[in-house]
């Protein structure tokens, strides 16, 4: 008997860090999708996943605004949100306490953290 | 009161006052002519008859109360005599002037009565035969005279008339003499202020400005006429966090003159927004009053918005620069995970890569704080904070290191209470960061954290020390307060196999002071250094409101 796997949704539009994430998440035992824009991150939401990793500073909508349509959305809204991001700081923050506001359960500062912190910090949302 | 030269009075003796009593009391053979002499006495004590008018005046009053007939007040120059006032006709009183009797008589600056009349002349159809000159004074370097004309020889009384009446005038001409100094002084002085290039009010003790000069108009775009007389809050509303106005007129309450320098933000005439660098004075007389206000302002928006783009570009260049650092370290942490193929060296060289990103990492933080500090953009959450245990797990989280590198770590307990009011994540990033510095400049010996609590001078409240001391390489003594300045490193590198970009300090005292505390720093090369860091205990009925 197979255990249905979980769902990680990355919105990312770098691809750098895109490829990066991959190699690495893909070593655990967890589905990745990727949604490059924050519209492909609404569509892909709505299909199903168990956390959502968001950048902000994406094409089009930004991350805030894709915050707030998920939050909007019954189906959508419990998926929790760790806002993945370049921008601000993890200590007291503007942009940290928007993100909180808006429903988010993290703030992480991507450079802060290697892909290894990353895993394990998923890991322990996916419990 | 001490009084300004502005203020102060003239010269007056004998007085006024001394001076017309004696002119109302002389003996008066003649007629009753009292009248006429309070007359003159009112006329003589003021201030506003100009010098010109009071000169005419007499003219035509010293005839009616004197013996005499007619009267030349005048003056000397290089080119001979020149008539100020007469009740002859311009002609004779200049020809009496001139005659070379008069002016060689003039030289000598003394008094003569009952002199032959150098013209044959009639007044009031009586023929002259007598002149009386004397000195009344030097305006301008001029002396000026009274020559006077009678028909016979006159009374010891005009005498005394005449010598009260000059010694008046030679009080008016002085004072005059004085008055026109000053006022000139003063325009000097107006002018200087008007043409300074530093934009220059003054406040009386109501705030209100009594004096805006041409820079100032130029700032602003108030012009003085627009501005004179009115508070200073109406013309320049302050914002509430640069209250410096209301913080100076406290300070200067418990000093002999307080001085403040502060920048602030105004909106000119125009709604635009300008950075001004005020210095600003307060002077108060000897009852402690303030009497005035001096602000020199300086229009600093080039240099404002100049230091607005670097942080601007600090900030945009450094978000820029954590895309490319997160897939650097990513990519290095991946090689870290999969290193069993890599030989000794390869490994060597991916831990230096991995140590080098780390430190480029630490430091695009470290810029980013530095611009938050600058814009004033970081956030404090005080809340009641004992910091034994927090330092303690810092202590806790370097222990490793110290050990590695040979090194003693200790922290001892405090005595007493160790409640402060502090944001404890902030605090514990400076914390940390003394920590690490003491254990980056230390090669062996120890590193030791320790509490002392101590009163502040003149005043209830008691203050915990933290303290950190190192057995390190130490600074030098000349420079132990820069090393708190921005981008300043004390170690050089042939000193220390450490690097950084000399923010940590700078960070960490704005940390500091931003929570109410103070930071100080003692140190002698090769001894080591002390990191005291002073925090006020929190008053505990505070704490229970909160």
């Amino acid at each position: 008997m197979t255990e249905l796997k979980k769902r990680v949704l990355l919105v990312e539009d770098e691809p750098l860090l895109i490829d990066l994430y991959k190699e690495r998440f893909g070593e655990e035992n967890f589905e990745l999708a990727v949604a490059q824009d924050g519209n492909e991150a609404i569509k892909k939401a709505d299909r199903g996943a168990d956390l959502i990793l968001l950048d902000i500073l994406l094409p089009g909508i930004n991350g805030f605004e894709v915050l707030r349509q998920l939050k909007k959305n019954l189906d959508t809204r419990d998926i929790p949100v760790i806002v993945l991001t370049n921008l601000g700081s993890e200590q007291s923050d503007s942009d940290k306490q928007l993100a909180f506001s808006l429903g988010a359960v993290d703030y992480l500062v991507k450079s802060y953290h290697t892909p290894d912190e990353m895993v394990e910090i998923i890991n322990k949302r996916l419990d | 009161m001490t009084e300004t030269p502005r203020f102060a009075r003239l010269p007056v003796l004998p007085s006024w006052e001394n001076l017309l009593a004696r002119l109302y009391v002389l003996p008066d053979a003649v007629v009753d002519r009292k009248a006429l002499r309070l007359e003159l006495i009112g006329l003589a004590s003021n201030e506003s008859v100009s010098l010109n008018q009071l000169f005419s005046r007499l003219c035509v009053f010293l005839p009616k109360i004197t013996d005499c007939e007619g009267v030349v007040i005048w003056r000397r120059n290089k080119d001979g005599g020149e008539v100020i006032a007469s009740n002859l006709s311009p002609k004779k009183s200049q020809s009496l002037i001139s005659s070379r009797s008069v002016l060689r008589l003039a030289k000598d600056r003394h008094h003569f009565f009952n002199r032959r009349s150098p013209l044959a002349l009639q007044i009031n159809k009586k023929v002259i035969s007598y002149y009386h000159l004397f000195s009344v004074g030097v305006l301008n370097q001029e002396n000026h005279f009274l020559l006077s004309l009678s028909s016979k020889p006159v009374a010891s009384e005009t005498a005394r008339v005449f010598e009260v009446i000059k010694q008046i005038l030679s009080l008016r001409l002085k004072n005059d003499g004085l008055s026109q100094n000053l006022s000139q002084q003063e325009t000097k002085l107006a002018n200087l202020t008007q043409q300074l290039g530093e934009g220059m009010a003054v406040l009386d003790q109501g705030l209100r400005i009594v004096l805006w000069n041409r820079a100032l108009q130029n700032l602003t775009g108030f012009k003085a006429g627009d501005v004179l007389g009115k508070p200073f809050d109406q013309i320049l509303p302050r914002s509430s966090q640069a209250d410096w106005l209301t913080n100076l007129v406290a300070q200067s309450k418990t000093k002999a003159a307080a001085h403040l320098s502060a920048d602030f933000e105004v909106t000119t005439k125009e709604g635009e927004n300008r950075w001004v660098s005020c210095l600003v004075s307060a002077y108060k007389n000897n009852v402690g009053a303030i009497e005035q206000i001096v602000i020199v302002a300086r229009d600093v928006s080039h240099a404002k918005n100049l230091e607005k783009q670097k942080n601007e570009f600090i900030s945009i260049a450094t978000h820029e620069l954590r895309t490319p650092l997160t897939a650097v370290r990513g990519y290095l942490n991946l090689l870290e995970r999969n290193n069993n193929n890599l030989t000794d060296k390869q490994r060597s060289y991916l831990a230096q890569a991995i140590k080098a990103s780390d430190r480029l990492a630490g430091l695009a933080e470290d810029l980013l704080k530095v611009v938050q500090i600058e814009q004033d953009r970081i956030q404090f959450k005080p809340e009641s904070v004992h910091i034994w245990p927090l330092i303690k797990k810092i202590v806790r989280d370097f222990k490793p290191r110290a050990s590695a590198k040979g090194l003693t770590l200790s922290l001892s307990r405090p005595t007493g209470s160790d409640l402060l009011r502090l944001d404890p994540e902030r605090i514990e990033q400076v914390f940390a960061n003394l920590i690490d510095n003491a254990l980056k400049y230390t090669d062996q010996g120890s590193v030791k954290i320790f509490f002392e609590e101590v009163a502040a001078r003149n005043s209830q409240q008691r203050s915990l020390v933290i303290n950190v001391r190192d057995t390190g390489i130490g600074i030098g003594l000349k420079n132990t307060e820069e090393v708190f300045r921005k981008f300043h490193r004390v170690h050089r590198p042939e000193q220390s196999k450490e690097q950084g970009a000399g923010l940590g300090l700078y960070i960490v005292k704005s940390f500091v002071e931003k929570q109410g505390g103070t930071i100080t720093v003692k140190s002698r090369v090769g001894k080591g250094t002390h990191f005291a860091v002073t925090f006020p205990f929190e008053i505990t009925s505070q704490r229970s409101k909160r």
